[in-house]
């Protein structure tokens, strides 16, 4: 049996095709399929770049429904393993760009992988200058104002 | 997570700030363990705004909640401290498993007792030390472990130095905290001068509330559904046979009267959003090796006075496994009885009685340097809580 494709463009204009099984985790696209069938859809706040990773990441969480399922023959333990790897292979600004087209895209498993790879980044940060830092953020506070917030947070050194 | 929203051009955002939406902000702020919390309030004014707001305190409260802990409070009498620890709280743990109690929360001055804890925040009693003196007047201290705040709260509208209770509910229609706080008479043996305190309003002030139940109060009670439950006596000299409920929206007191005496292991859980009243059975006071059954009495209407009562048999396997004398921790769920050693030191466990499979399990506590051959008290059902009062 011959799979239905699907095309969706980046904002760049390349097309990507796609198994509509692939595309169909998110549920945008999901919907858009429903009421625009054999219609390329066009992303235009998705770069190439992040689209590609976007359907790397649909393409190995795939579940087929039609009873063959070789291509969903992973573990949920192999895909949580591949998913660590899937997002530590990304830089910080590559990260937040892919959350966002989770979010758009409503993907929940991508939405909840990249959320906890960015908090865990957060987490990782030894003092508020890393986190300054690694986020890109200009210190608004005085020093005195730091020193205020650290007095409400009394945590033990 | 469903939440969807046209995403915003990155360039328009705040550069200060993750290049994401608020919801999604603050879907990732409520990931973070609340050491790296504080760190992030100390990062920019944006990010310190954003988990203040109480749209984000909630949505960390209800995560929270759905991921009880058990949380452990340690007494360091060398330091004079409090330092609490947390770990996840098993549910039907299987044989042989363990805990490790790792999350490295805040840790407090101490001075007299731990009173207990309501939605996050725990209640003591302290005696400050003010411009050099000590103080000889009680305070009632509430700190958050899970982001290091304590407030130390007025001094009561009273002198005395003994003989006072303190007990902290949430309200959950008002989204208030309110401490309840009295003390104990030496001419009748009564509580007396009952006072109430809302957090969060600009000037603390203790005010005091008509109490027309004669009661004498304890220090075991818990927090239900804005209803601050505690057991109590009659009268000082009496046994404790009795519960007062005060209700923290309409400050109002009455009291329901239980059947029997309570032995001394009686300890007041939420039982489906009920109060229970879970107790060593056979008329034990304690929880010991000898203990056969437990009986848990739910209140079913206070009206009326109406409990409903569960007896449970302990299976035969307890006395393998329980060697010490036991204290009730608490439930988790309506199956779970849990209970704790009364002399915890590290390395510890607590105990799992599942009273529908009538199975014991022990599970161990892995606990951090900082416990080596303390004391330390378990706490079941412990919620993280980010609100800053």
């Amino acid at each position: 049996m011959s799979k239905k494709m699907i095309v969706l463009k980046s904002s760049e204009g390349v097309s990507f095709v796609v198994e509509e099984a692939v595309a169909r985790q998110s549920k945008i696209i999901s919907f858009l399929v429903e009421e625009f069938p054999d219609r390329e859809l066009p992303l235009t706040n998705m770069t190439s770049e992040i689209l590609r990773k976007t359907i790397e990441y649909c393409k190995k969480h795939v579940v087929e429904d039609d009873g063959g399922g070789d291509s969903s023959s992973s573990s949920s333990g192999d895909l949580k393993e591949w998913d660590v790897k899937f997002v530590a292979e990304i830089d910080q600004p590559r990260l937040m760009d892919l959350l966002m087209a989770a979010n758009y895209l409503d993907i929940p498993s991508l939405l909840d992988v990249t959320c906890q790879k960015v908090a865990d980044t957060i987490a990782a940060c030894n003092d508020e200058k890393e986190i300054r830092a690694t986020f890109n953020i200009e210190n608004d506070f005085t020093e005195e104002e730091v020193e205020a917030i650290r007095m409400e947070n009394q945590y033990p050194i | 997570m469903t939440s969807r929203r046209a995403t915003r051009s990155m360039a328009s955002l705040h550069g200060n700030s993750l290049p994401v939406p608020d919801e999604l902000a603050m879907e990732i702020f409520s990931r973070l363990p609340s050491k790296a919390m504080a760190r992030c309030r100390c990062a920019c004014k944006l990010w310190s705004s954003m988990l203040r707001r109480q749209d984000f305190t909630e949505l960390f409260l209800t995560k929270s909640c759905a991921r009880p802990q058990l949380l452990f409070a340690c007494e360091d009498r060398s330091v004079s401290k409090y330092i609490f620890i947390s770990s996840p709280q098993p549910e039907n743990p299987e044989e042989n498993s363990y805990v490790v109690a790792s999350d490295h929360l805040a840790c407090f001055p101490r001075s007299y007792e731990l009173f207990g804890c309501t939605n996050g925040f725990l209640c003591y009693g302290a005696k400050p030390i003010l411009e050099g003196r000590i103080n000889p007047a009680y305070v009632p201290v509430i700190c958050n472990p899970s982001t290091g705040q304590s407030l130390i709260l007025p001094t009561l509208k009273s002198r005395m130095r003994f003989g006072i209770e303190s007990y902290l509910g949430y309200e959950p229609i008002a989204k208030e905290f309110k401490a309840l706080s009295m003390e104990s008479s030496y001419v009748s043996g009564h509580s007396v001068r009952h006072q109430v305190l809302t957090l969060g309003t600009k000037k603390l002030t203790w005010r005091l509330v008509e109490c027309c139940v004669p009661h004498s109060s304890s220090r075991k009670w818990i927090c239900i559904r804005g209803v601050l439950y505690y057991t109590a006596a009659a009268n000082s000299s009496s046994v404790k046979s009795m519960v007062v409920c005060f209700d923290l929206r309409s400050e109002k007191f009455c009291s329901v009267m239980f059947s029997k005496a309570m032995p001394r292991s009686t300890t007041l859980v939420n039982y489906d959003g009920k109060l229970g009243l879970l107790m060593s059975g056979d008329s034990h006071d304690d929880v010991t090796r000898a203990t056969t059954s437990f009986e848990l009495w739910v209140l079913l209407d206070a009206g009326k006075h109406e409990w409903s009562n569960h007896v449970y048999v302990l299976p035969p396997s307890w006395e393998d496994v329980v060697s010490r004398n036991m204290r009730i921790a608490g439930m988790v769920g309506v199956n779970e009885i849990v209970l704790a050693p009364w002399f915890q030191r590290v390395p510890s466990y607590v105990i799992y009685f599942n009273v529908e499979r009538k199975t014991i399990t022990k599970v161990g506590i892995q606990g951090p340097e900082a416990f080596m051959g303390k004391m330390f008290y378990t706490y079941l059902n412990h919620v993280e809580n980010v609100k800053l009062l």
